[in-house]
């Protein structure tokens, strides 16, 4: 594989040659205590840009890339028509050009000296958030120098390679703010459902059961109890002219518990009252007369 | 050979069925052209393309001050499609101002533009600015150096929108030539926006001028530009008249095919055919049957169409969402497809299946709100109220445990209440007195 790269880069360089020769490429920072990074010559085959990334611990920071551009032997002596830097995030085609500074050079007029200058804080808030949010999106700096066929001889060619890359540290991407908001776009979004509230809580069936029964069991043993001193008998029972005001009275009281519990069942108000109209004023008229008549036996 | 012969038969028959599509929308198409800028038969494959999709071509030259722009009679529109060459003069911007482009694609008129760096526009450019396309300026033309070629070659890796053009792997290898004269275009953040063609990472504009600023550079610029309103009405922009042109049309053709299919209405154009929503369950039964309550459970169906340039056909994927919304969306549910619909065999059913409503009353409006860049909208909604619970539609007491010990004690008060009636009328008073209770004296 290695040898297939060198045979393609020297047949690339036998075949054609650049227009343009980058010497003296220096890539360095605003934090002057931090040490400048001398890149030397650059052409299509620099591989820094395969090397580690370079850290950058505050969004203050302005890297500076320079180099000597040598038109000598180039067919134009002219600044190049194109002369840009591309910074950005290359592989969502997310990236800003940089445009250079270009000075003659005081020993040599066929010399330029060229400056970029990145600085961190004018990156579009979208180049910034993918490079904050994702450590695998560095922003890349690619160098454009080309120019118009016209302007080059014939095995010339023009030059577009990237030069290095930026990414953040850890330590940078706690202090900055990342205000950039994705843009809205059409398409599938995430599905929602409604949360319904938890239903409330209740006792367990068993445990109600066991204080149903309870409460069950209590009754029994007042029956049992009035059984037990005597209390109820059956010898008074209503017989004879008083049986039937008495079945009246007694079953009057038995239809309205029943109209209360259908009541509660359930039923509508409307025929809860229908139902106590017609037994109240029996319950009323057949208990009274009753009463009246049983009083002297009670 | 004989194996070609039938590629050749069949590759026949394909470009004849797709020559012969239609729009969906109709064929009536005006062609505002001005010789003083190009000569109108060096694009006549183009119009040839344009004769194939059946439409029905009207060409009006502007270079002639006394001829006049007719887009409307009265409030009725007189084309469904309008394709504007580059321009050139004052009488142009008077007869097709920004304003008549606007109202015509306000109304349901396709609208194709080309424009060239060469020539300004005025009123194409101030109609594409409302669409949030910029142009570069007169002057400013799109240069890639690294290009070998004098023309400027795009690739299919450079088209981004699949329902403009999909790219197949047989595509892959095809280059689109747009000529010398190229403009590039900035493109708004708008959803509407749809980007076709992006200009290569080398790429950049200039100008006469060498200190003017670039207009685009990179991946910023786009070559071709679509735009389609809420109404379902297109727009495209082509930074290059070349690219039509009879010299490099057998080159272009295919994307020039696909690009007039879009703009006019032949591809990408779908709608609802039908839309409920009914109680879940075997019967169906209709909101208007039985009003909906909170958490009663519901099923939303909804049938989509589209057309393939010569009849309806079913519409599938697997994005189709439904919302239920007040204000907000309470649910977002992915479709499923269900297969063609009953009513409308041409149409695909999407359904959510059975979901509880939500368990708050008031208005809710059942929403189907599909947009996909380059597909044709749809915006299905329904308003319906959703009841709270009667007051017999509660859970009852008896449903509930903790209730049980209440129920039990009236019972019992009730019973023995009754039994007690009985036990004081039926025990005789003197009971009582026949229990001794005498004093002991011992």
């Amino acid at each position: 594989m290695k040898l297939l790269k060198a045979i393609t880069v020297l047949t690339t360089a036998i075949g054609c040659a650049s227009a343009f020769i980058i010497k003296d490429a220096k890539i360095s920072f605003k934090d002057e205590t931090r040490e400048a990074i001398e890149l030397g010559q650059l052409d299509e085959t620099f591989m820094k840009a395969e090397s580690a990334p370079l850290l950058i611990k505050d969004l203050d920071e302005v890297v500076s890339f320079k180099f000597k551009l040598d038109l000598s032997k180039s067919k134009s002596k002219e600044i190049p028509q194109q002369l840009s830097l591309l910074v950005g995030i290359a592989d969502k085609a997310l990236e800003v050009p940089i445009v250079a500074k270009v000075k003659d050079s005081s020993k040599n007029n066929k010399v330029k000296l060229v400056s970029f200058k990145v600085d961190l804080q004018a990156l579009p808030k979208s180049v910034l958030h993918y490079a904050f949010v994702n450590d695998n999106e560095q922003i890349t700096a690619s160098l454009i120098v080309a120019n118009d066929k016209k302007q080059l001889a014939r095995k010339e060619t023009n030059l577009y390679f990237p030069v290095f890359h930026l990414q953040f540290t850890d330590s940078a991407k706690e202090t900055i703010v990342d205000t950039f908001e994705e843009p809205l776009r059409y398409g599938k979004q995430v599905e929602l459902a409604h949360t319904f509230p938890n239903p409330p809580k209740t006792a367990d069936p068993t445990l109600s059961l066991l204080f149903a029964g309870a409460v069950t069991m209590v009754n029994m043993f007042l029956y049992m109890y009035w059984i037990n001193f005597n209390a109820i008998s059956f010898e008074n029972f209503p017989s004879g002219k008083d049986f039937i005001p008495f079945i009246g009275f007694f079953g009057s009281i038995i239809g309205c518990e029943i109209v209360f519990a259908l009541y509660y069942l359930g039923t509508g108000i409307f025929e809860t009252v229908n139902c106590l109209a017609i037994v109240a004023p029996v319950g009323l008229i057949l208990g009274s007369k009753f009463l009246r008549s049983y009083n002297q036996k009670i | 050979m004989l194996g070609l012969r039938y590629i050749q038969l069949f590759l026949v028959l394909v470009c004849s069925i797709l020559a012969a599509a239609k729009s969906a929308v109709g064929s009536r198409t005006l062609v505002v052209f001005d010789d003083r800028v190009d000569d109108l038969s060096t694009y006549s494959d183009f119009f040839n393309l344009l004769k194939d999709h059946e439409f029905d071509v009207t060409t009006l030259e502007l270079s002639d001050k006394s001829t006049k722009i007719n887009l409307f009679e009265r409030d009725t529109r007189l084309y469904d499609h309008l394709i504007l060459f580059p321009v050139k003069g004052k009488h142009y911007s008077k007869q097709l101002a920004a304003k008549k482009l606007i109202r015509f694609n306000e109304n349901g008129g396709n609208i194709l533009a080309l424009t060239v760096p060469q020539v300004s526009s005025d009123p194409i450019h101030l109609y594409l600015n409302q669409l949030g396309i910029y142009p570069s300026p007169r002057t400013q033309s799109l240069h890639d150096l690294f290009q070998d070629s004098t023309d400027l070659l795009f690739s299919v890796d450079q088209l981004e929108n699949e329902n403009v053009y999909s790219k197949t792997n047989e595509k892959k290898d095809e280059l689109f030539n747009f000529g010398e004269s190229v403009s590039a275009a900035l493109l708004d953040n708008r959803e509407q926006i749809v980007p076709i063609l992006q200009a290569s990472k080398t790429s950049f504009t200039s100008g006469n001028k060498s200190r003017e600023a670039s207009w685009t550079d990179g991946s910023q610029g786009y070559v071709i530009a679509g735009f389609q309103n809420l109404k379902n009405t297109r727009s495209t922009w082509i930074g290059s008249v070349k690219f039509l042109s009879n010299n490099h049309f057998k080159q272009n053709q295919d994307l020039i095919n696909e690009l007039i299919s879009w703009t006019l209405q032949e591809k990408s154009v779908i709608k609802a055919t039908e839309v409920s929503h009914t109680h879940s369950g075997d019967d169906k039964v209709s909101y208007d049957e039985l009003p909906y309550k909170v958490t009663d459970n519901v099923t939303y169906t909804i049938a989509l169409t589209q057309w393939d340039g010569q009849k309806w056909v079913p519409y599938v994927s697997d994005d189709v969402q439904f919302e239920l919304r007040q204000i907000d969306p309470y649910y977002r549910i992915t479709m499923t497809a269900q297969g063609p619909a009953p009513q409308d065999p041409a149409s695909e059913l999407y359904s959510t299946g059975s979901f509880m409503l939500p368990n708050r009353h008031g208005m809710f409006t059942f929403i189907t709100d599909y947009k996909r860049s380059g597909l044709s909208y749809i915006h299905e909604a329904d308003i319906k109220a959703i009841r709270h619970l009667a007051n017999d539609e509660y859970p009852r007491s008896f449903e509930i445990p903790n209730a049980w010990v209440y129920l039990a004690s009236i019972a019992t008060v009730i019973i023995s209440f009754i039994a007690f009636v009985l036990f004081f009328i039926s025990t005789p008073a003197s009971l009582s007195e026949g229990v001794s209770t005498e004093k002991k004296t011992n």
